[in-house]
């Protein structure tokens, strides 16, 4: 099965991605919740990156089209630029999911802090520097990750605090931090070794991309199950009214 | 052949990791502690507080309840002394009219006739006295007490007795003073309906800030523990924890029933 999944890791990632961005957009359809809108968009988001990204392996082929030879003797030849706006939007988007969700003034001013701060940072780096299609920023998926762990807590704390503790398994929200919490914990230990992540270590390679790929998996099922789960509890509400 | 065991560098992705995974335990730890913590605080006051509004609504039903039976009580006491009363008052004046106009040998019958409505009168007025509420308040506690005893000693009782102990001090609360009258008054009638006994006695025992009221009937009794509590039981003891007094009735097959009351002023 591993060889199954590592043979196919693109498909397969693709596959649970999509799944998940059509149960939010299910979700949305069927509840009219304006606040997961933009989480929403993230998700397809991803979904449409992470498609686009394969012109890499289409660019391997050898056809004799001028335009063809032009992109792959540029500066687009890899797909790093892609990713590094990804990033980009990741930290955004998901700052204004939280920013919207949060109602305590602290936290927005906090979280709209960090955004502002980080895409200052980035701004200034790729372009003072020749970083933007060669490389992320330094440190890139640490910074992100305890970003988003910053957001979720705040959305725990808030949690706590309010009266909606009660029926965390009705908001699709709590899934989504605590998914997001997940993911962030489990894949930085990953990226700590990033510079490892070289041909000559085998091992390591075929470890990180499982790895990876099971923690994906894992992920966008929870979303597309938290997804479900709330909107089956919901309707169970309006249907017992 | 020496074999050197090579001493192990650790370089600095590995402290990293290290920092990093005592790092997340200990906040994923926390993390869900807090969280099953808060939820626990939360569910116990939201059942909490369900549990207060219940009770709430229910002594909001008790009182309204009350509030209705004394309105119902007044009215049937004003209708009783002004309808008829009046008529039977009415009746007596025209039999004395009769009395003088009548020869010698019906007479005997006509004073025996007019006797007989003087004290339908006299009993009317009595029970319309114990039914309007206002009427008890005027007379005072004591005195309606009596007025009631009096009554049904005229009524089926051989003796009633009212004994006062301690230093009287009026009830402070006249709603107060209302309900504990009518819980005495629904003993009474339950005493008169099924006790079968001919004596019936009040003991009121006025302390420091508490009264104990103890009534008691000689009357045929009833097997505490079977019996099925019937509305006039339950109505009594509602009405007792409304105003916060406790409320003790005893009985034993052919021992009497001993109602005690413990009212703090």
């Amino acid at each position: 099965m591993n060889d199954f999944l590592f043979e196919n890791r693109a498909v397969v990632t693709k596959f649970f991605e999509l799944a998940a961005a059509i149960s939010g957009s299910w979700y949305l359809r069927k509840t009219k919740n304006k606040k997961l809108k933009v989480f929403v968009y993230y998700l397809w988001l991803t979904v449409i990156v992470e498609t686009l990204a394969t012109y890499r392996i289409f660019l391997q082929k050898d056809y004799t089209y001028e335009w063809f030879i032009a992109i792959k003797n540029s500066v687009f030849y890899q797909n790093r630029w892609l990713y590094n706006i990804y990033g980009f939007l990741t930290i955004g988007l998901l700052g204004v999911f939280y920013s919207d969700l949060l109602t305590s003034k602290t936290f927005k001013l906090l979280i709209r802090t960090i955004v502002v701060i980080y895409s200052v940072f980035s701004f200034f780096y790729y372009t003072l520097t020749d970083a933007f299609f060669e490389m992320g920023l330094p440190y890139d998926d640490i910074l992100a990750s305890i970003i988003t762990i910053t957001y979720v807590i705040c959305y725990f704390i808030e949690l706590m605090r309010s009266e909606y503790i009660l029926q965390y398994y009705k908001l699709p929200s709590f899934y989504i931090s605590v998914v997001l919490l997940l993911w962030s914990l489990c894949v930085t230990p990953l990226f700590i070794f990033n510079d490892y992540f070289r041909a000559v270590n085998t091992e390591f390679v075929i470890f990180r991309i499982l790895m990876l790929l099971y923690i994906n998996i894992l992920s966008y099922s929870c979303l597309t199950f938290g997804f479900w789960y709330s909107l089956n509890k919901s309707k169970q509400l309006i249907k017992s009214k | 052949m020496v074999l050197a065991q090579q001493e192990q560098t650790i370089n600095q992705e590995q402290i990293a990791l290290i920092a990093y995974v005592i790092f997340a335990s200990f906040l994923l730890t926390i993390m869900v502690i807090s969280f099953f913590i808060t939820f626990q605080k939360r569910k116990n006051k939201i059942l909490q507080d369900k549990f207060k509004q219940e009770q709430e609504f229910n002594e909001e039903i008790l009182r309204t309840k009350s509030e209705i039976q004394e309105q119902t009580l007044k009215h049937i006491g004003w209708e009783l002394h002004d309808n008829v009363g009046q008529l039977l008052a009415y009746a007596t004046m025209q039999l004395n009219m009769l009395a003088t106009k009548t020869p010698e040998d019906l007479k005997g019958k006509i004073s025996e006739t007019s006797n007989i409505v003087k004290e339908s009168l006299k009993e009317v007025r009595s029970l319309s006295k114990s039914l309007n509420n206002e009427v008890v308040l005027n007379m005072g506690f004591e005195d309606s007490i009596l007025n009631e005893l009096n009554r049904l000693k005229r009524m089926k009782f051989t003796t009633t007795e009212l004994i006062i102990t301690g230093s009287q001090k009026p009830i402070e609360n006249k709603k107060h003073e209302i309900v504990l009258f009518r819980i005495l008054q629904e003993f009474f009638s339950n005493s008169v309906k099924y006790s079968e006994a001919d004596s019936l006695n009040v003991i009121l025992d006025y302390l420091e800030d508490q009264l104990l009221i103890t009534v008691t009937d000689n009357g045929k009794g009833f097997d505490a523990t079977s019996v099925e509590k019937g509305s006039g039981l339950i109505n009594m003891k509602s009405r007792a924890e409304l105003i916060n007094a406790t409320f003790d009735l005893e009985s034993q097959p052919n021992e009497g029933v001993t109602l005690k009351i413990n009212y703090t002023n």
